[in-house]
């Protein structure tokens, strides 16, 4: 007996790494120095800490944990993503420490919801209500890359589902991409939402670059009017919000889940409910936003991620973003050729939905040519806006795909 | 298939116009509403207070 005994046998993590096909090994020793990478570049705020940490660390332990499952397969005992088999799965949930989250809360969507139930009571819509169809024109503009990745994405072989869901990174809105990925290309929800949530992160540093390229300074440097500005109270943004969200739940009941979270969000902000909206911002926001990041992270498998499937998605993904910043300047710009030149058209980069990341870029890259230039509430009201639109266009993909068939 | 995924790309371009721009016009409509109702609020509450000198008013008499 002890002379059988290797002492890889006591060290399975490493043991495996022999075992295994030595692309994998090499693999899963880059994912998990990228996963140190990642914990480094969210520590440092270069790129957003509360997805990244959680996902660093998920990343570099599911890389490093793997064992002998039996003689000859290895495995972790993180999480099985793609089992569907009933009785695989009840010994699964027994035996992988993240499976009932992952099960439960991420194959039916429910984190996505909680976390737009959570933006649901951190947005303010006084300045979409203030400023509609400014705020919504430029939005859906800003949707451009959802809509042209699109058929881009079927001419390089994706089928209709996954080109969809693919096209929804173009949105800049995670629980989006997680919600339509989910709905309509489950085999492939788990590379797409990652290089949604590592490109949302890099926006804050690209997008200036685009505004500073695409808009001249004299047009950057335009002053709002602010002296016309209606009143927004909160019976108000109630008002809309009900109303809103039964019109688009009669419209798209397939994406009634999100449209309820988003406004049932908004209604407890505005109706003041003081304990609704700690426990929804404090536990359901950070708690979800904690997991997304930390499944993410285990999720990011070596046999996942050498999927060729992902280089692709690396380039769609690029495309969709970029197109939805050129979608929104162009938005800007249209308001600015519309109101005379009296609208800074660099808030139309604010229609992209990354809240509120791209008002601050829009604002940020605004004060770099007049420091007195104030855009914010404008930039603010095109980004909540960019929200909804991104919560319809989501709903107009998820039931017209299933119809063309 | 492409020719396919573009004709969807327009429709869902066109119904998400649409649609937003009829939220924004529900917005707008919602203002006008509830300021009509505010003023009709305000209105009958100052008739209301005109009654509440009609005792004064009929003792007058």
């Amino acid at each position: 007996m002890v002379n059988n005994f290797r002492i890889l046998d006591l060290f399975q993590g490493i043991a495996t790494m022999f075992a295994t096909d030595s692309k994998i090994a090499v693999a899963r020793i880059v994912l998990m120095l990228l996963g140190m990478l990642l914990i480094y570049l969210g520590a440092r705020k270069i790129l957003e800490p509360l997805i990244m940490i959680p996902m660093g660390f998920g990343m570099a332990a599911v890389n490093a944990g793997v064992l002998f499952l039996s003689a000859k397969t290895t495995g972790t005992i993180f999480l099985d993503a793609m089992q569907s088999d009933p009785m695989k799965l009840m010994s699964a949930l027994q035996i992988d420490f993240l499976q009932p989250i992952y099960t439960f809360t991420f194959s039916n969507g429910l984190i996505a919801c909680l976390v737009f139930m959570g933006i649901g009571v951190i947005t303010d819509l006084s300045y979409v209500l203030a400023f509609p169809l400014s705020s919504m024109i430029i939005a859906i503009f800003a949707e451009l890359g959802t809509v042209a990745t699109f058929p881009i994405a079927v001419a390089m072989g994706f089928n209709f589902n996954e080109a969809a869901a693919i096209a929804m990174i173009g949105g800049a809105d995670g629980p989006m991409v997680l919600y339509t990925s989910l709905m309509l290309a489950k085999n492939l929800f788990v590379p797409i939402t990652i290089v949604a949530y590592l490109y949302l992160s890099l926006t804050y540093g690209g997008y200036p670059y685009l505004v500073k390229l695409l808009i001249p300074k004299h047009m950057r440097s335009i002053e709002m009017d602010f002296s016309h500005i209606p009143m927004i109270t909160s019976e108000k943004k109630l008002a809309f919000s009900v109303i809103v969200c039964t019109a688009l739940c009669l419209l798209f009941p397939v994406a009634a889940p999100l449209f309820l979270s988003f406004f049932v969000g908004v209604a407890v902000r505005e109706s003041g409910l003081k304990h609704y909206i700690e426990l929804i911002e404090e536990t359901f926001l950070y708690g979800a936003t904690f997991f997304l990041g930390l499944l993410l992270g285990v999720l990011c498998e070596a046999s996942t991620i050498l999927n060729p499937e992902i280089f692709k998605l690396l380039i769609l993904g690029i495309t969709a973003l970029l197109l939805s910043g050129i979608g929104g300047i162009i938005g800007g710009y249209i308001m600015y050729f519309f109101t005379k030149g009296r609208f800074n058209p660099a808030i139309g980069i604010a229609g992209v939905s990354c809240v509120p990341t791209t008002a601050k870029v829009a604002q940020k890259s605004v004060n770099e040519v007049n420091k007195f230039s104030l855009i914010l509430p404008y930039a603010v009201g095109a980004n909540v806006s960019g929200v909804i639109t991104s919560a319809i266009l989501t709903g107009i993909y998820v039931t017209i795909i299933p119809l063309f068939k | 298939m492409v020719y396919k995924a573009c004709l969807i790309a327009c429709i869902v371009f066109i119904t998400g116009a649409i649609i937003s721009i009829f939220i924004a016009f529900i917005i707008k409509g919602l203002f006008a509403g509830m300021s009509l109702f505010d003023r009709y609020e305000t209105g009958t509450s100052s008739i209301a207070n005109n009654r509440s000198d009609l005792p004064h008013a009929a003792s007058l008499r």
